[in-house]
């Protein structure tokens, strides 16, 4: 019993160590949070543009358009869209494209991101940050890639998996309305698909932490190390990842009451522009805190395999 | 005073309610009594047939005689790919595929009452059937048809059919085709655009079921009797109607409410319990409502089943009767239901009792069915969110109505037979929407209280006729003046759209001797669209003044030029939107400063939801 409680009180100490030195880790290194803010601000920049053309040809000197300040008018957006339809249609394309070369900067990036955070943990030494960094992009670029095609695989089974125990849990219980999810049936399926999502999410990062702890194994050699770790330390590793996701939700939360409390203001300049800062830094928070996630498990990665090689040592 | 007044009511009202104990129409007017049914079916709920036979009543109206009828043979539309109904629509392979979508009638007999044996005679092309008669019949001559029927159900497809123990009943008999006045059948095949039309009179029907099924049915029951054969039959009555359809299945649950005298019953399955209240609260409204704004509804008893009509349609309206599916929406955030509710109540005044041809004109029916629709949800629910309130968007069924008309503007006019539409898009966008928008415009124009005026005297006018364009259009004329028949007949049968833009706008000082300045003040407006409709352009200065401007948009663009004391600051055309057609409310205005603070809110918030895309996407 006695025994039992230690045990939980380790795991606690060892995931909220983790998510302390991942944050302060990922402070150390603030020009990552930038190199992130930075790639959403650009590629969102992009895509905003023909919009922004668009928005001024329809909306800049229409009388009716003040309405947006108050509320979203349909009818508006409805005639938009039917008198910009070709150029929309393009404009999807387009988007599609952007979101693409997107997807593959950022897998590039990623490579940069992990390692740079992984030296910070083996207390490398750094000279020029940015050449290292970009050192790494290059370095990892075609396992992160491999890793990203695998992920989408496993979002695919993670999806199957839902629709199947869904459907089960429907035989059991009976159709419920969607709606309805007050109805503790609907409950248990958000809850299913969030473990889903979240176990699939992880798995992610941990592949890439494995891959660039492991640079020039197979890529199955690093699945298999990936896997069978996060068999072995499940209650640790989800417990990180809830912690992480937890403090992230009540965040959010926090944002949201900001915005409905700025939202409700007079619609001046003032306010829409200080609206846009609390989003802006919002942005900038969520770039921080993916950060965070990554960070805090290499931590944990670090203690849990260094404590595995002590043992082994004791042995 | 007061307690003999009101023991007077009540002496009045039990005298009132004995009255009206078991007769199944009020006692006013009547419709004119031209094809008349007394007919005799049993479901064979194993097999999935009927099995009936039929005395059918008609009188010839027309100023000839005639020595043909038409009849219509409706399930024959599913006895193979290659009927007109099937090549129509998009199902023809599915039907081929899956003979148990496959469905036909056979006539067993026809004759004469008393007089010869015409089964030999009839001609049945696909779902029309001729019938030569031995001797012609003069004009407000009467006859007897007796007739056997078989009919095959189909797995349930386009309003018809079976589906598992359920029954959907409709087009199930054979009915007597629509004869002119000048003689000629209106008789065209089943189509898959298009619905029915049809002569008023009495129908009879003895339905004879298994013993646990429940029927809801058109009219009301006035006999139920069980045989020997572990069935019963429920016998029904309906007057002043055009068509009967039921409904059956073994788990029907009945709700009852009395609403402004109607009895109104529904016929919902158990999984549906929870939805049953609100259905039946939307129907007591739109009774209520459309009662108040187009005149009394004529029947005293109003019947909705729940039931699927199969792909091809949501829900449907017969006389005295509607289809309703309850989706699987949140109520309080999509009106689907109360949409559905609404449409197919006011079809029971804009089909049951002003009963146009839906065959040729189907826009009298079901755009003055989107109208009343959205005029029963705006009272309702207000006339911002009415449609869908839901995660902060908002849609009024005047948007999706303008967003479905976008779907298809150009390629037919309004007035044109039903199967002749380009396809079922355009016929949806003319039929459906256009019309509606084209009332909605017409209200904007009369105001609410005299577009009440105008569809009460119209209602009043043609209640158990067949009114056709014209007649709707002389009305218009009589409330309107000639200016907006003008306006109509472009609308109803051209293709051209609505579209006016403030093209310019400015004020350049002017030089003149005393200190006081003064501008001279250009706006230009353009007509982009080919409809030509008188529209206002209002002027507003930046000292707060406001001109208004009546431009009779005939040419293609006009030129307004006025002398003001301070700058223009806006121009707006259609300033209080009464053009709901206006295919773009975007260029309806032009500001002299650009409205900054628009812009940066759009922006920014775009920009900033396409920053969480950015974040969402990089999941992987
Ligand atoms: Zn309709």
């Amino acid at each position: 019993m006695v025994s039992n409680k230690r045990f939980q009180k380790r795991i606690m100490r060892i995931i909220l160590t983790s998510f302390v030195e991942g944050i302060s880790n990922v402070w150390a290194n603030r020009f990552l949070i930038g190199m992130m803010f930075l790639f959403r601000l650009v590629f969102s920049l992009i895509l905003l543009s023909p919009l922004y053309l668009m928005f001024s040809a329809s909306f800049a000197t229409n009388v009716k358009a003040s309405n947006f300040l108050t509320w979203f008018d349909l009818s508006l957006f409805i005639d938009f869209v039917y008198h910009w339809r070709k150029t929309l249609s393009v404009y999807f394309l387009m988007f599609i494209l952007v979101c693409g070369l997107a997807m593959l900067v950022f897998i590039f990036l990623s490579g940069g991101f992990w390692g740079t955070l992984r030296d910070l943990i083996k207390n490398r030494e750094q000279n020029s940050k940015m050449e290292i960094f970009f050192g790494y992009c290059g370095k990892y670029f075609w396992g992160m890639f491999k890793i990203s095609l695998f992920m989408i695989v496993l979002y695919f089974i993670a999806l199957f998996l839902f629709l199947f125990l869904s459907v089960i849990l429907s035989s059991i219980t009976g159709e419920a309305s969607w709606w309805e999810i007050t109805s503790w049936h609907m409950v248990v399926k958000f809850l299913i698909a969030i473990i889903l999502f979240f176990l699939v999410n992880m798995s992610g990062d941990y592949l890439r932490i494995f891959l660039v702890e492991n640079f020039g194994e197979r890529f199955f050699g690093v699945v298999g190390k990936t896997f069978r770790f996060l068999l072995t330390n499940l209650l640790k590793t989800l417990s990180l990842y809830y912690l992480l996701s937890i403090v992230l939700v009540v965040i959010i939360f926090v944002y949201l009451q900001i915005y409905g409390i700025m939202n409700g203001m007079p619609q001046t300049g003032f306010f829409i522009f200080l609206i846009f800062m609390v989003q802006q830094i919002f942005v900038v928070f969520r770039s921080f805190y993916r950060l965070v996630f990554y960070s805090s498990q290499l931590v944990l990665h670090d203690k849990i395999s260094n404590k595995e090689a002590c043992v082994l040592e004791a042995k | 005073m007061q307690a003999s007044f009101s023991k007077l009511l009540i002496v009045f009202f039990l005298l009132y309610s004995f009255s009206s104990f078991n007769i199944c129409s009020s006692e006013e007017e009547h419709a004119p009594q031209i094809a008349s049914y007394e007919i005799d079916v049993k479901l064979d709920t194993q097999e999935k047939k009927l099995g009936g036979k039929e005395i059918l009543t008609f009188i010839n109206t027309s100023h000839k005689s005639i020595d043909t009828l038409f009849l219509h043979l409706y399930p024959n539309a599913f006895q193979s790919n290659t009927t007109t109904l099937m090549k129509e629509s998009d199902f023809s392979d599915r039907i081929k595929r899956r003979p148990k979508y496959r469905g036909f009638m056979k006539i067993e007999m026809v004759g004469i009452s008393l007089g010869s044996d015409l089964t030999d005679k009839k001609i049945i092309d696909e779902t029309i059937m001729k019938l030569p008669l031995p001797n012609s019949l003069p004009p407000r001559g009467k006859i007897k048809l007796e007739i056997g029927f078989e009919v095959e159900l189909p797995r349930i497809f386009v309003r018809m059919g079976y589906y598992g123990e359920d029954f959907m009943i409709s087009q199930w008999f054979p009915k007597m085709a629509v004869l002119g006045e000048d003689g000629n059948w209106n008789a065209h095949q089943y189509h898959f655009n298009g619905e029915f039309f049809a002569n008023f009179g009495t129908y009879d029907v003895s339905i004879t079921v298994p013993l646990e099924y429940v029927i809801g049915a058109t009219g009301c029951l006035v006999k139920e009797y069980k045989n020997t054969d572990s069935t019963k039959t429920l016998v029904f009555r309906a007057e002043d109607v055009h068509d009967f359809a039921w409904a059956a299945s073994p788990d029907y649950q009945l709700s009852k409410r009395v609403v402004d005298g109607i009895e109104v019953n529904f016929f919902y399955k158990p999984e549906h319990e929870k939805a049953m209240d609100r259905i039946m609260d939307d129907a007591e409204f739109a009774l209520k409502y459309y009662n108040s704004c187009f005149g009394k509804y004529h029947y005293n008893h109003f019947t909705m089943v729940d039931t699927k009509i199969g792909l091809g349609g949501g829900a449907m309206e017969y006389p005295t009767l509607i289809t309703i599916f309850p989706s699987r929406v949140p109520p309080e955030n999509i009106r689907a239901d109360a949409l559905i509710v609404f449409h197919e109540i006011a079809h029971q005044w804009w089909y049951g009792m002003v009963a146009s041809n839906e065959f040729e004109e189907a826009w009298l029916d079901e755009g003055f069915a989107v109208y009343s629709q959205r005029r029963a949800l705006e009272e309702r629910f207000g006339k911002r969110a009415n449609l869908i309130d839901l995660w902060g968007i908002k849609l009024s069924d005047l948007d999706f109505t303008r967003l479905s008309y976008f779907l298809d503007l150009q390629s037919d006019p309004i007035v044109k037979n039903s199967w002749e539409f380009r396809n079922y898009l355009s016929y949806r966008a003319n039929v459906y929407s256009k019309t509606s928008l084209i009332l909605e415009t017409l209200r904007n124009y009369l105001g609410e209280e005299r577009m009440d005026e105008f569809l009460k005297e119209y209602f009043r006018r043609y209640k158990f006729k067949h009114p056709k364009t014209q007649d709707f259009i002389q009305v218009v004329g009589e409330f309107t003046g000639d200016n907006l028949i003008f306006v109509l007949e472009q609308l109803l049968f051209g293709t051209g759209v609505c579209d006016y833009e403030v093209a310019s706008i400015e004020s350049v000082p002017l030089e003149n001797e005393d200190k006081r300045r003064r501008y001279r003040t250009r706006v230009e407006v353009r007509r982009l669209g080919e409809v030509v409709i008188p529209v206002d352009v209002l002027i507003e200065l930046e000292d707060g003044g406001r001109i208004k401007h009546t431009w009779d948009g005939k040419e293609r663009w006009h030129e307004i030029e006025i002398e003001t004391d301070s700058k223009i600051r806006s121009a707006v055309v259609d300033p209080e939107n009464k053009l709901a057609l206006d295919i773009n409310v975007n260029n309806n205005s032009l500001t002299a400063k650009s409205c900054d603070s628009v812009m940066m809110k759009l922006s920014t918030q775009c920009l900033f939801w396409l920053e969480i895309w950015m974040h969402w996407i990089t999941c992987l």
